[in-house]
């Protein structure tokens, strides 16, 4: 049976008895059903692991084709999305290695203090403040909250992408979040200091 | 005992996004119920997640990015020769030719048969290739199932002479359809099958009743067409084979094809 949720697709694993039905699930035009639904959110993560278009255009373009490839493999498990944002995860890595780009090291303390101060209302939170905020995220917490506040991945789907315990998904997500609110704080602060000024 | 403080707010976040957390989520209903600095935190939380969920907008990738994905991926795995500009310039404008042309006999078809015969005519000459090669039944109706929206069952053929190539989806008057090629010795052997209101008898045909069943058999464009609607679905088998009488059945149903003995038919 051809898989009823696009979303999801076979653990690869078939027999030597099931070779030919999964020859079938493995058509190119099997892989574009299933895999192009998420081309938008792709590009958009590969917007968040880029410095320009150019490069989130390229990269969304490698990441499908090697998904390609690996699918008819046998390759994709689960979600058909986490895997896509796995492989373009890989390619911006690989990308920034050999432009000996700093690669996205992972946080010294993963374990972040509670946020202190001040409330923030997050009512007066806007689009442009969330897209001026997110790049200057600490990479491994951008990553966290990325996919899991914008693309609504779940904490295990996230542990796969970033290849990492779901208790360090947890602890950069909480990290994140509370540099997020830091960020949103000293931007509508200063705001709020051009407005009396 | 009631949670602590500490371990509400270690599972705060998790069980916020809907996460199994190890503290039961009974256990931090209760404690944020009694607890204010917590359920101040628990509500902080939630507007943030809010106010995210308010403004995110993903980015859409432009429309030139989704071609050339699409067009990488179609073009994947097929082979790339060189061909000099001009011919690869040529080649396309035969191309939209044939499709203008093939446009225009769309608009004139009306039945299955006719249809049929016009996608029977482009698999022969190449023009149109089949979306799945396979000699195996079963595997087929797999890859049927999920893309249309009527069920399929095709016999296991056991006959040396007549094989299953593999399958195409073709439209008929707006709704998807399902085309089958065998070959027999030399020639190919096509059979459509679509939803009955698609199956309209082919203009001229003569009509044979068998059983519960009436077959049309006609020519259509140089072949024999045999049409029938049976279960809710409408049939067209195209080729250049006998299709009067007896020899229609024996299109399919030769001596050790698998299927009922056409004997069975004609006593």
């Amino acid at each position: 049976m051809a898989p009823a949720d696009p979303d999801r697709c076979g653990s690869g694993g078939a027999g030597r008895a099931d070779y030919r039905r999964e020859v079938f699930r493995r058509h190119p035009s099997e892989f574009e059903r299933l895999a192009l639904p998420h081309l938008d959110a792709v590009y958009d993560l590969a917007l968040h692991l880029s410095d320009t278009r150019t490069d989130a255009d390229d990269l969304t373009q490698e990441t499908f084709l090697k998904a390609l490839a690996a699918f008819r493999r046998g390759g994709a498990i689960g979600s058909m999305k986490a895997w896509l944002f796995t492989i373009l995860r890989h390619c911006a890595l690989n990308r920034r290695r050999d432009a000996a780009l700093h690669p996205c090291e992972p946080l010294e303390d993963e374990v972040a203090a509670e946020p202190a101060g001040e409330a923030f209302k997050w009512e007066r939170l806007t689009a442009e403040d969330l897209e001026a905020i997110i790049p200057r995220l600490s990479c491994p917490a951008r990553e966290a909250v990325v996919l899991r506040d914008l693309h609504h991945l779940s904490y295990k789907e996230i542990a796969t992408v970033l290849a990492c315990p779901v208790g360090t998904v947890m602890s950069r997500l909480h990290r994140g979040r509370a540099e997020l609110r830091r960020l949103a704080l000293e931007r509508l602060g200063s705001a709020e200091q051009r407005h009396a000024g | 005992m009631t949670a602590s403080c500490a371990a509400v707010r270690s599972c705060l976040a998790a069980h916020l996004d809907g996460e199994s957390t190890p503290l039961d989520a009974e256990a931090i209903r209760g404690h944020l119920a009694g607890c204010d600095r917590c359920r101040s935190a628990a509500e902080e939380l939630g507007a943030y997640r809010a106010a995210v969920a308010r403004v995110f907008r993903p980015a859409r990738a432009p429309g030139s990015l989704h071609r050339a994905v699409r067009r990488r991926v179609r073009a994947f795995g097929r082979p790339r020769p060189w061909v000099p500009a001009v011919a690869v310039a040529a080649v396309l404008a035969s191309l939209a030719l044939a499709l203008l042309a093939t446009r225009e006999a769309r608009s004139r078809i009306a039945t299955l048969g006719e249809t049929a015969v016009l996608h029977h005519d482009a698999i022969v000459t190449g023009q149109a290739p089949l979306d799945v090669t396979t000699s195996d039944p079963a595997g087929l109706v797999t890859w049927f199932a999920g893309r249309l929206p009527f069920s399929i069952h095709l016999p296991r053929l056991d006959s040396p002479e007549l094989h299953l190539v593999g399958a195409r989806l073709i439209e008929v008057a707006g709704d998807l359809a399902a085309l089958v090629v065998y070959r027999k010795g030399g020639a190919m052997v096509t059979l459509a099958v679509a939803p009955a209101a698609s199956g309209a008898p082919p203009r001229g045909s003569e009509a044979e009743t068998f059983r519960s069943l009436r077959f049309h058999l006609s020519r259509t464009r140089g072949h024999n067409v045999i049409a029938w609607t049976d279960g809710g679905l409408a049939y067209a088998l195209v080729s250049d084979l006998p299709s009067q009488g007896r020899a229609s059945c024996l299109v399919c149903h030769a001596r050790g094809s698998g299927l009922r003995d056409v004997e069975e038919f004609h006593r």
